[in-house]
C-alpha cells in the first residue's frame, strides 16, 4: 500500500503583466519527505504595487515550504497540539526576517506578497494563509470497476480573505500580518490543489466554492499522462486562451494528489455527482491565530483517531486476507488428499503443523499496523498495483476556528 | 434602501459619489460667456458621455450626487445610488448659500450606505470615492462644519473613503484641504468636461483594480489649473 504524494506546480504570466513586459510575480515552492509521505506547499502571490514583488515572493514561498516540512519529522515523536501554531508563527517570523536582510532594511513594502501553504501526511495536515489565494481539498476511491476514479464532493478549502475591499489584500510582510494569519487542520485527502489569486480564479466559482467541471477534467488529464509530462500539461491549461477571460492576472497552480488514486494509468476521473448536496462541506473558515489554540488541538485529536482507525482498517484487512488463504490452503490439501488417500497418514501429519504454524504466525499489532514504505519513486507511480484503501471516515476540520 | 438592483449585475462595483457646490455664486459668468452652474452641467454630460463609452465603467461604476446650495438653500441628494449603464445627467441649479459641510456629511452617508447594500447583495467592491467640487466658502456653523471635518479625516483614516477635493476660481484652498489628507487640485479655467472625463477614465481604472496593485491614475495635467 502507498501513501505518496505525486505533485506538480505551474505559473504562467497573466496578460497584463506580458502586455507590459513585467515578469510572472507569483511563486510557488513544493518540498516532500524523502519517503513522499509528506508534502509541504507554499505559494505566494507579490503585489504589484511593490517594487520586488517577485523577490518577496520566490523567497517566501521557497523558505517557509522548507521549514514546514521540518515540522513532519516531529510528528514522529510528538502529538499534534497547539505547539504547532507556535511553530507555524516562529517559522513566519524567521521568514521575515530573511526578508528584512533581503532588504537590507527593516521596511518589506518592497516585497508585499501574500502567503498560502499547507503540510499534508498521511492521515491530514493544517493549511496556513495570510490574503488571497486559496487551498482546497478532497477525497476520491481508486479505480472502480467501471474503470473510473471517483472524486468525492466534501470539500474542504481555505478561502481567500481580503479585507473590504475587492482590490485589496492582506500581505505577509504587513506590519500587522499575525491578525490576518489564519491556521487551520485539514483532514485527510487524497487530492489537494494550492492556487494564487490568479490560479483560482479558474478552479473556484465567484462564491468561492471548486468548480468540479474544471477539478475533476484537470485530474483526469494528468492521470492518463505520466508524471513527466505533468508540468507541460498544466502549463498548458494556465497558459490557454481560454483562461484569459477568466483572469488576467498571473496564474500559478500546485496541484498534488496520492499515488493511491492513480493505481489504473487508463482509469478517467469523475466528480461523483454535481447535483448532489454537499453531504459534509467541511469549508475551512477564516481564523484569526493567537486564540483558540485548543481548537486546534482538538481538531488534530480527531486526526489521532483516524489514525487509530487506520490501523484498525488495516488489521481487519489482514485478517481477510488470511482467512482467505487458509480457505485454499484446506481446499488444496482436501483434493490432495482425497487423490492420495495412501499418502493419508503423512500428510495429515504435515497439514497438522501447517495449520499450527499458520495460527502461531498471525501478526502482532506493531508487523501488521504498519504500511510497507513505497520504495517506487514518483515517475514510476504506474507500476503500483495496490488494490484501494478503503479509507476511515475523513475527519473533517469543519471550519475549526482557532 | 438603494436605487440599484443587483441582481442582474454582479461585477464588482466602484462607487462614487460627488458632493457639488450649486450655491449662488456659480451663478458667475465664465470667460466663455457661460455660468460656472452651465459648465457644470455640460461637465456631468461629458461624464455620462465617457462612462458609458467605457464597457468596464458602464457595469461597475456607480454614482451618487450630493448638491450643496440650490434653489432650497440646503444639502440634498439628488440623486440616489445609480449604475452607470442607468446614469442620465440633469441639470442643477445654482442658487443660496454654500452648506458645504452638510454636504460632506451626506456624502459619508451614502458612501456607507453603498456599502451596506452591496453587501447585502453579496456584490464585492473597491474602496468608495467621494469627489468635492466647490468654488466657495462654506457657510456652516463652526459646529457644523468641525463636525463635518472630524467625520472626514475618520472616514479617510479608516481607508473607508477617498476624498477628492476640487476648487473651482473662488475657492477657500485652506478649508478644503481641512477635509482631506490629499492636496486639492484647482480646476483651471473652467475645464469641467476635461476634469469630468478624467473621472470617468479613474473610476474606470479603480474599478479593475486588483489586490496589491497601484492604483495609476490618469494624469490631471488636462484640466488642472498649472501652478498648483
Amino acid at each position: 500500500m502507498s501513501y505518496q504524494w505525486l505533485y506538480i506546480s505551474a505559473s504562467v504570466t497573466g496578460p497584463s503583466h506580458s502586455s507590459s513586459n513585467t515578469p510572472c510575480q507569483d511563486a510557488s515552492h513544493t518540498s516532500a519527505s524523502p519517503d513522499g509521505q509528506w508534502l509541504a506547499i507554499a505559494v505566494c502571490d507579490g503585489a504589484g504595487s511593490a517594487l520586488r514583488p517577485k523577490d518577496g515572493a520566490d523567497l517566501v514561498a521557497k523558505s517557509f515550504a522548507n521549514r514546514l516540512l521540518s515540522l513532519s519529522a516531529q510528528f514522529s515523536s510528538r502529538l499534534p497540539g497547539a505547539w504547532v501554531n507556535d511553530f507555524v508563527i516562529q517559522q513566519i517570523l524567521d521568514v521575515r526576517s530573511e526578508l528584512r536582510k533581503l532588504a537590507g532594511s527593516d521596511d518589506l513594502n518592497d516585497f508585499h506578497s501574500t502567503l498560502v501553504a499547507c503540510l499534508l501526511g498521511p492521515n491530514g495536515g493544517f493549511s496556513i494563509h495570510i490574503g488571497d489565494g486559496a487551498l482546497f481539498g478532497g477525497t476520491g476511491s481508486g479505480a472502480s470497476k467501471d474503470g473510473y476514479v471517483y472524486l468525492d464532493n466534501n470539500f474542504f478549502i481555505s478561502k481567500p480573505a481580503n479585507g473590504e475591499y475587492a482590490n485589496e489584500t492582506f500581505f505577509i510582510t504587513e506590519g500587522n500580518w499575525i491578525k490576518n494569519l489564519r491556521i487551520t487542520p485539514l483532514p485527510q485527502a487524497d487530492w489537494v490543489i494550492v492556487g494564487s489569486d490568479g490560479g483560482c480564479a479558474l478552479c473556484l466559482d465567484s462564491g468561492d466554492q471548486p468548480k468540479p467541471e474544471f477539478v475533476a477534467p484537470l485530474i483526469t488529464l494528468l492521470s492518463k499522462h505520466s508524471s513527466s509530462e505533468w508540468a507541460s500539461l498544466l502549463q498548458a491549461t494556465l497558459a490557454d486562451s481560454k483562461a484569459d477571460l477568466l483572469t488576467n492576472d498571473d496564474k500559478t497552480l500546485v496541484i498534488c494528489m496520492r499515488d493511491s488514486l492513480l493505481q489504473d494509468k487508463g482509469a478517467s476521473y469523475r466528480y461523483t455527482d454535481p447535483n448532489t448536496p454537499k453531504k459534509n462541506p467541511a469549508t475551512a473558515k477564516p481564523t484569526t491565530a493567537p486564540t483558540g489554540n485548543h481548537a486546534l488541538s482538538s481538531a488534530f485529536k480527531v486526526d489521532v483517531e483516524a489514525v487509530v482507525n487506520c490501523k484498525n482498517n488495516w488489521r481487519s484487512r489482514h485478517y481477510i486476507s488470511i482467512a482467505i488463504l487458509f480457505a485454499l490452503v484446506i481446499a488444496l490439501l482436501v483434493c490432495i488428499l482425497w487423490a492420495y488417500p495412501s499418502a493419508h497418514s503423512k500428510i495429515w501429519s504435515q497439514v497438522n503443523s501447517f495449520i499450527f504454524s499458520e495460527k502461531s504466525n498471525l501478526p502482532s499489532d506493531e508487523q501488521k499496523t504498519e504500511p510497507p514504505h513505497p520504495a517506487n519513486k514518483l515517475s514510476e507511480r504506474h507500476s503500483s498495483d495496490d488494490k484501494p484503501l478503503k479509507k476511515p471516515e475523513a475527519s473533517a476540520a469543519s471550519g475549526t476556528q482557532i | 434602501m438603494s436605487a440599484v438592483d443587483y441582481s442582474g449585475n454582479p461585477n464588482q462595483r466602484t462607487p462614487c459619489v460627488l458632493v457639488l457646490d450649486t450655491s449662488g455664486s456659480m451663478q458667475a459668468t465664465t470667460s466663455t460667456g457661460k455660468s460656472r452652474i452651465a459648465e457644470l452641467n455640460d461637465g456631468i454630460i461629458a461624464l455620462e458621455r465617457s462612462l458609458k463609452e467605457d464597457s468596464t465603467a458602464l457595469v461597475r461604476v456607480q454614482l451618487a450626487i450630493v448638491s450643496v446650495g440650490g434653489p432650497q438653500d440646503d444639502a440634498d441628494m439628488m440623486m440616489d445610488w445609480t449604475d452607470a449603464t442607468h446614469f442620465q445627467s440633469f441639470p442643477l441649479t445654482a442658487d443660496g448659500s454654500t452648506p458645504l459641510g452638510r454636504g460632506l456629511r451626506i456624502g459619508l452617508q451614502l458612501v456607507e450606505q453603498a456599502k451596506q447594500n452591496l453587501k447585502t447583495s453579496g456584490v464585492s467592491y473597491t474602496r468608495p470615492w467621494m469627489m468635492v467640487i466647490t468654488d466657495g466658502e462654506p457657510t456652516d456653523s463652526g459646529e457644523e462644519w468641525s463636525a463635518a471635518v472630524s467625520e472626514c479625516k475618520a472616514a479617510e483614516a479608516a481607508k473607508k473613503v477617498e476624498i477628492f477635493a476640487i476648487g473651482v476660481e473662488g475657492a477657500n484652498v485652506s478649508k478644503m484641504s481641512e477635509f482631506t489628507s490629499k492636496p486639492p487640485l484647482m480646476l483651471g479655467g473652467m475645464k469641467f468636461k476635461e476634469l469630468f472625463v478624467w473621472l470617468s477614465a479613474s473610476l474606470s481604472a479603480a474599478s479593475r483594480s486588483r489586490p496589491g496593485e497601484k492604483l495609476e491614475l490618469p494624469s490631471t495635467d488636462p484640466w488642472r489649473h498649472v501652478g498648483l
